[in-house]
């Protein structure tokens, strides 16, 4: 898994993020896909070598794993990441269609008032691709949007992990009678605590980062609310100082 | 250090605002602590599993004392306390950043408020909120909210970093036996399990051990050290405090609520400057500026400068 290009993608669309959606960044690379290269890999990493069974015949231990183990915790967290990491990807797509589309204006502009230097053209596009555009509108929507996505897929996938492994509890012995088995045999997962730990751990991120989302939505809405607010109350005033206006024009005209 | 990276470069970014101490137990951390524990201890905890050796036939007796001996590796349990020691610096460097978008902000506001209004803005350039945290150079001073947000951090990261050093000494102790007796089911009865490379392993224990013990002391060494300066600064600046007649008193001086005030009185200055200029009589010169002292709300809090 190449984190860094991923990595790169979602600095991009960080740009464009509130203060909590960077530390949501944050804390998916260091507390998530940190962890996971760096410590949970390594746990899982003999995962079949030392799944041992109390039996000597030839691919019980190999169908028993497979009974117990459909999808590995570390493909699972890994498709996990990488889903919940698309979204953002939305946003970068959005501006850079925004920026695409004044780029276009603004050589057009340019264009047709041809006293307009080669410079001033230029520094125009370079604030072009560096502004920071605000969130409202359409950007708005795209964004929440993205959050919701974030949100039903952390949902999920710790929903997915939770069913197929029965709980985030890793147990120390697992009994299986697949066929070629001969009867019921134990077998042992090797490291179950530290894996118990890690599932644990993730887990408790994977909320910690839903409740970021949540907080971070719930910030959107509040913002759009209040500028909706306050654009009702401007036109409140500016309705009543026209009329106020339009009366002494009347009075004057009348006198 | 490609997944360290990422941390790395946080914390580089903490670099300039923290104190020199703050510094070397950043470097510390990464030379003897990251570098360590990816160069040395991992290769040596590698085969930890695959040559641990039970005195027995059983299936699965092996897994299950393996199990109960090292509920979680040393080397995991090093990786989480490197992130959950450095995370009081990322909330620190977040903290810091925000500060300063704020301050930003105040700025830009300053400059549009002095391109719209000429006339004021000569006044209001000297009276208006100065940025506090951001010196003209660029540097960052850390005082006031930063301040109180550093000994934070300093104090979360000691209590974090004596907290892992007990959990590691009541977990597995310091030194590593290199026979191990395990009682568990399936095992049969009680088993000799022998660990691989024993002593390999307590020399690097005890390497890390050394090295958390360290950067505790220096967590501690700094946050004495900020607690002395901000003593020295305290007693230094009631001594070079001079009382006249035209500066009240700290505990009196008013907080101007209104940008009028602040204008008035500066225009009052403007006068009173004037006057001097023109060498009129009973204005008296002890004090040649009156201090305007600015609304804010830190105003009170210790300035320390590193």
């Amino acid at each position: 898994m190449s984190w860094p290009i991923l990595y790169a993608q979602l600095v991009g669309a960080n740009r464009h993020s509130t203060s909590l959606g960077k530390v949501w960044l944050s804390v998916l690379f260091i507390f998530r896909v940190m962890v996971l290269v760096v410590a949970a890999e390594s746990v899982w990493g003999d995962e079949q070598s030392d799944f041992t069974c109390n039996t000597l015949q030839p691919g019980c231990e190999n169908v028993c794993y497979d009974q117990f183990f459909p999808v590995s915790h570390i493909r699972l967290w890994c498709l996990q990441l990488l889903f919940v990491s698309t979204p953002p990807l939305l946003v970068t797509m959005y501006v850079a269609y925004r920026n695409q589309r004044d780029r276009k204006r603004l050589l057009e502009g340019s264009g047709r008032s041809s006293f307009l230097s080669n410079k001033s053209q230029e520094e125009d596009l370079d604030t072009l691709k560096r502004r920071r555009l605000p969130i409202a509108g359409a950007l708005w929507w795209t964004y929440a949007f993205s959050l919701l996505f974030r949100l039903l897929f952390e949902g999920g996938f710790m929903y997915a992990l939770y069913v197929v492994y029965d709980g985030f509890h890793m147990p120390r012995l697992v009994q299986c009678d697949q066929w070629p088995c001969p009867n019921l045999v134990d077998c042992f997962i090797s490291r179950p605590t530290e894996k118990t730990i890690f599932t644990i751990f993730m887990a408790t991120i994977s909320s910690i980062c839903m409740v970021l989302n949540m907080a971070e939505l719930s910030y959107l809405v509040a913002k759009a609310v209040t500028r909706s607010l306050c654009r009702q109350k401007e036109r409140k005033r500016r309705s009543s100082r026209e009329r106020m206006h339009n009366k002494t024009t009347r009075k004057l005209v009348s006198v | 250090m490609g997944e360290w990276d990422l941390l790395g470069r946080l914390l580089d970014k903490v670099q300039s605002h923290s104190t020199v101490i703050g510094k070397v137990w950043l470097t510390v951390l990464f030379i003897f602590r990251i570098m360590v524990l990816r160069t040395g201890a991992e290769k040596v905890w590698s085969d930890e599993q695959s040559d641990f050796v039970c005195n027995t036939q059983q299936p699965g007796c092996e897994n299950v004392c393996y199990d109960m001996a090292f509920p979680i590796s040393h080397v995991r349990f090093w990786v989480l306390q490197i992130i959950a020691v450095a995370t009081p610096k990322l909330l620190y460097l977040g903290h810091c950043l925000h500060v300063i978008h704020l301050e930003k902000k105040v700025k830009e506001r300053m400059k549009k408020q002095a391109e719209l209004d000429d006339q004021t803005s000569v006044f209001l350039r000297r009276t208006y909120k100065i940025p506090k945290y951001t010196k003209s150079t660029g540097k960052i001073s850390i005082r006031g909210r930063l301040l109180r947000s550093y000994v934070l951090h300093l104090v979360a990261k000691i209590i974090l970093e004596v907290l892992f050093i007990l959990g590691q000494y009541f977990l597995y102790g310091f030194t590593l036996a290199p026979r191990y007796e395990c009682e568990r089911s399936p095992c049969p009865h009680k088993v000799d399990c022998f660990l691989s490379r024993p002593t390999e392993k307590s020399v690097i224990i005890w390497f890390m051990l050394v090295s958390a013990l360290v950067s505790l002391a220096l967590s501690l060494v700094e946050l004495f050290y900020l607690f002395v300066k901000a003593v020295k600064e305290c007693m230094a600046r009631r001594q070079d405090y001079t009382v006249t007649p035209v500066t009240p008193p700290p505990s009196e001086r008013k907080a101007f609520k209104t940008r009028d005030e602040m204008i008035q009185n500066c225009v009052n200055l403007e006068l009173e400057l004037q006057g001097r200029k023109l060498g009129v009589n009973g204005v008296n010169g002890v004090n040649g500026r009156s201090k305007i002292i600015l609304p804010e709300s830190n105003s009170l809090g210790r300035e320390v400068h590193i």
